[in-house]
């Protein structure tokens, strides 16, 4: 008896100490955010393979997190304006050779040395000296000329009408790091600090890196000498919460753990969370396509009957209201309904039928079909669409044999040369990242067989390619992409199957997204602001 | 042989073995026929920015010159530069692993706990209810898919419930446990940092179980086995009848002969379960080594793919080291020739 009752005051003992424990640290530690501050939490999928705006051009692979810590020169609009960035103005020579920028005053780099004209000149140098993934933006580029502090020329070896629709793209035109911490940087003289880089930032954005613990979460704060200021509504803090599982991000939104999806989320997850309390599902269209191409230099693709046929079998509707879930719109070309030229009324705009499918396959000399093998992406609703072309083809006796893959197998396959393509037909998506039909089209030429173009092309549509290319008159532009596309049309390489929409997921309380479809997957940070959430 | 002697001789067989894991992987992933360089540069890439990655990263060079250079890098404790995240793998790793295995110390402590009293109690009670009770818990923990408990379990704790969060080792708001072992729970009760502790305890009990509970299934099935098997031995008859308790019999006893199978499952599930944490660890935002093989698999990260095999299978014969020395420690007639 007398050993209990010594037993009982240890044990309250040792709580009383684990509890006091408690109570001091989180006391004095306190929480590492500091009262009143907003912060909202952003999901995204990957940790960034790296920060370095020369080296890293990907969304998922660092973009999402570039535009937080770096800007670019001009920006373009939802309604494919061009707005000042970190130039206020400028100008385009007659020739179309050069452009003047004159750049913003008072603008810092987070280091707190200024942006001039010369960080202009050395950021170009940077990139071209290492030669990755940013470098190709820039190759057009001929020499940047420093005029004074706060204006800079760029001259170009030849005419490129999107010129300013690259600069203000979204991919490897960021300006930065500052000059003087690459050389604070470096670990060699010379070597442009670009293992320092990776995760490290010094640019001029809105926000500041204050933490990356890896494959958990990078926190962003406030820059406090931003150019824009501070006065307004805005966030403090952002914490890009590293989620790798769908369904996790999808519990979470719906919680309140996550204030805004940074990836886009698979669209049957997007879907699941219509009507919940306290979601938004914002919805705008973009400039992307999904589509199916052919295989034109082998097999029964080969014939163009084939491939109409083909394109005449997919059951487009219930790719839109199924496979899509409803977000997403038919196309009749391999351009984005938002990109200028559209296909005119007098070329095919191909619609579902079973029957002249069937006679076109059986005058080709495949009454019976054949087998094709198809090369994918196991990603998003590919299944789904990839699943509802096989059943579609299967009416006509096409028998479609499906290998789902990586990115980097996809990609082997689809970089074959003509002739030498693994695969009858291939799936994958494509973007206009600037409002210029350039971006698509530039791949149609037979010189770019090798990734994206299946083998579609002749030295006549080549000619029209470079022509467009190659002047600043836009008619003349106009004519020649009409051309294009309604030569594509025609030879139907490729099966359109839609243009989704963007469907954003965020909370009610979440204020100032904004879409812009040429910067798809980045969010507009410092736009973004929190208004009525409760408990705050 | 004398314990000092079974390590030394150990760890010259771990270098032939992990020589042959890199040959191995290095082939298998070699052989996969997929560009990542390409998938670093985009879709949107021209060849010639695709061809200065490659030239960067060394993959246009012959096979067997990358083999030669990586295992060149190898002597030097170069596990080489990560093409996903162009660190260091071994960097990367550091810091890495330690999330890992804390989660599967964790997983193998819940096992232990619970698979083993499983064992002894349907040993003990064999058919009656306890028994019933635990062959229900096996059979459904065998059945049971992991990705699927996983998702259940955030469903019910995190979402229904909210007693437990759905992912990541520490909530953002706490301070993180000094770094002295890395393994946050350890690191937190030797630094007195109470809130820190319990804070990992209820980030790491939900993948703490669903890793655990394939494994405690097999524990509490071995356990089981083997104690109806030491209870029919002479030696336990010979102490019943020098009238020792039956839970001095059963505990002292028998479990001590019966738990040499048990370590030896223990120490191949410890393995397997390191190797195991991907989809755990993915569906969980568990930062381990787990999440780091899957990304580096999508992205064809070789270097990477490499040195999480090589360190899986230094971890995986260690721990048969491990098991190895226990024998010795839990039955002093066993040893080695």
């Amino acid at each position: 008896m007398r050993k209990r009752r010594h037993k009982r005051p240890i044990l309250i003992r040792v709580l009383g100490v684990l509890v006091l424990w408690t109570v001091l640290f989180l006391v004095l530690s306190g929480s590492a955010l500091a009262a009143g501050e907003v912060t909202i939490v952003v999901s995204r999928t990957n940790d960034p393979h790296s920060l370095d705006p020369a080296d890293e051009i990907t969304v998922g692979g660092g973009l999402e997190s570039q535009v937080a810590l770096y800007e670019r020169l001009v920006n373009v609009d939802a309604d494919a304006s061009f707005k000042p960035g970190l130039a206020e103005l400028w100008e385009v020579s007659e020739d179309g050779l050069t452009y003047t920028f004159h750049l913003r005053k008072g603008v810092k780099f987070h280091d707190g040395t200024d942006f001039n004209a010369e960080a202009v000149r050395f950021t170009w140098q940077r990139i071209m000296a290492i030669n990755t993934a940013a470098a190709q933006y820039w190759k057009s580029v001929k020499d940047i000329e420093v005029v004074d502090d706060h204006t800079v020329k760029i001259h170009l070896q030849q005419v490129n009408p999107s010129f300013l629709g690259v600069l203000a793209g979204q991919r490897g035109v960021y300006m930065g790091p500052s000059p003087t911490w690459v050389k604070a940087h470096e670990k060699t003289p010379g070597d442009w600090a670009k293992d320092y880089t990776v995760d490290h930032e010094c640019g001029t954005g809105p926000f500041m890196l204050e933490a990356w613990n890896h494959d958990q979460e990078l926190i962003y704060a406030r820059f406090p000498d931003y150019w824009g200021g501070w006065a307004g509504k805005h966030v403090d803090r952002i914490v890009h919460r590293i989620i790798k599982e769908h369904a996790t991000t999808r519990l979470m939104l719906e919680k309140g753990d996550v204030d805004i999806t940074g990836d886009v989320l698979p669209i049957d997850i997007a879907d699941q969370l219509k009507g919940k309390a306290n979601i938004v599902l914002d919805t705008a269209p973009t400039t992307l396509i999904n589509q199916f191409t052919f295989n034109m230099h082998n097999g029964p693709t080969k014939d163009v009957r084939v491939r109409r046929a083909i394109a005449m079998l997919f059951d487009y509707n219930t790719a839109v209201d199924y496979g899509f879930r409803g977000y997403a719109a038919r196309v009749y070309g391999p351009l984005p309904s938002n990109l200028w030229p559209q296909l005119s009324a007098n070329v095919p705009h191909i619609q579902t039928d079973l029957e002249k499918a069937k006679k076109l396959l059986a005058e080709a000399g495949y009454p019976d079909g054949f087998t094709l093998k198809m090369a994918a992406m196991d990603m998003h609703n590919w299944k789904t669409l990839i699943l509802l072309l096989q059943d579609n083809l299967s009416q006509a006796g096409i028998k479609l044999d499906v290998e789902f893959t990586t990115w980097p197998v996809l990609f082997q396959k689809l970089q074959q040369p003509a002739g030498q393509k693994p695969f009858g037909m291939a799936a994958y998506q494509m973007w206009a990242a600037i409002p210029d039909p350039v971006d698509i089209l530039m791949w149609w030429h037979t010189n770019a067989i090798t990734v994206i173009n299946p083998g579609w092309g002749t030295p006549e549509t080549d000619k029209w390619i470079d022509g467009a290319r190659s002047t600043v008159n836009h008619e003349k532009r106009v004519e020649l992409y009409t051309k294009v596309v309604e030569q594509i049309a025609e030879d139907a390489p490729g099966v359109w199957i839609a243009q989704p929409l963007n469907v954003m997921v965020y909370q009610k309380w979440l204020k100032g997204y904004k879409y812009v479809p040429y910067y798809n997957g980045l969010l507009n940070w410092y736009d973004l602001y929190v208004e009525g959430k409760p408990g705050s | 042989m004398k314990i000092h002697y079974l390590i030394i001789r150990r760890i010259l067989q771990t270098i032939p073995v992990l020589l042959g894991v890199t040959f191995l992987t290095f082939s298998v992933s070699h052989s996969v026929p997929g560009d990542p360089a390409r998938a670093m540069a985009g879709i949107y890439a021209t060849v010639e920015t695709v061809e200065a990655i490659r030239h960067r990263w060394g993959l246009d060079r012959p096979l067997p010159a990358q083999y030669v250079i990586y295992l060149r890098g190898l002597l030097h404790g170069d596990l080489g530069i990560s093409i996903q995240t162009r660190r260091p793998v071994l960097d990367d790793i550091k810091d890495r692993l330690p999330a890992t295995l804390e989660l599967t110390l964790f997983a193998a402590l819940l096992m232990c706990v619970i698979g083993i009293p499983f064992g002894i109690a349907s040993a003990n009670w064999r058919n009656r209810l306890p028994d019933h009770f635990a062959r229900l818990f096996v059979v459904f923990g065998g059945a049971v898919p992991t990705f699927w408990l996983a998702l259940i379990l955030q469903l019910i704790f995190f979402r229904w419930l909210d007693w437990l969060p759905a992912g990541t080792r520490i909530s953002r708001e706490m301070v993180e446990p000094a770094h002295i072992t890395s393994l946050y729970l350890l690191d937190s009760l030797l630094t007195g940092n109470m809130p820190a502790f319990l804070d990992t305890l209820e980030h790491i009990v939900l993948p703490g179980i669903t890793l655990a509970l394939t494994g405690t299934v097999g524990i509490a099935r071995m356990t089981r086995a083997s104690m109806l098997d030491a209870l029919q031995k002479d030696f336990i008859r010979a102490a019943r009848a020098n009238g020792l308790s039956r839970k001095a019999v059963i505990l002292k006893h028998a479990l001590k002969n019966a738990l040499i199978p048990t370590v030896t499952v223990l120490g191949l599930l410890f393995g397997a379960m390191l190797g195991g944490t991907f989809v755990i660890e993915w569906i969980f935002s568990w930062p381990g080594i787990g999440t780091y093989a899957a990304t580096s698999i999508t992205n064809l990260d070789y270097t990477a793919i490499m040195g999480v095999s090589l360190v899986v299978a230094l971890v995986y014969v260690t721990a048969n080291l491990l098991v190895d020395i226990s024998y010795m420690i839990l039955d002093p007639r066993i040893r080695y020739e």
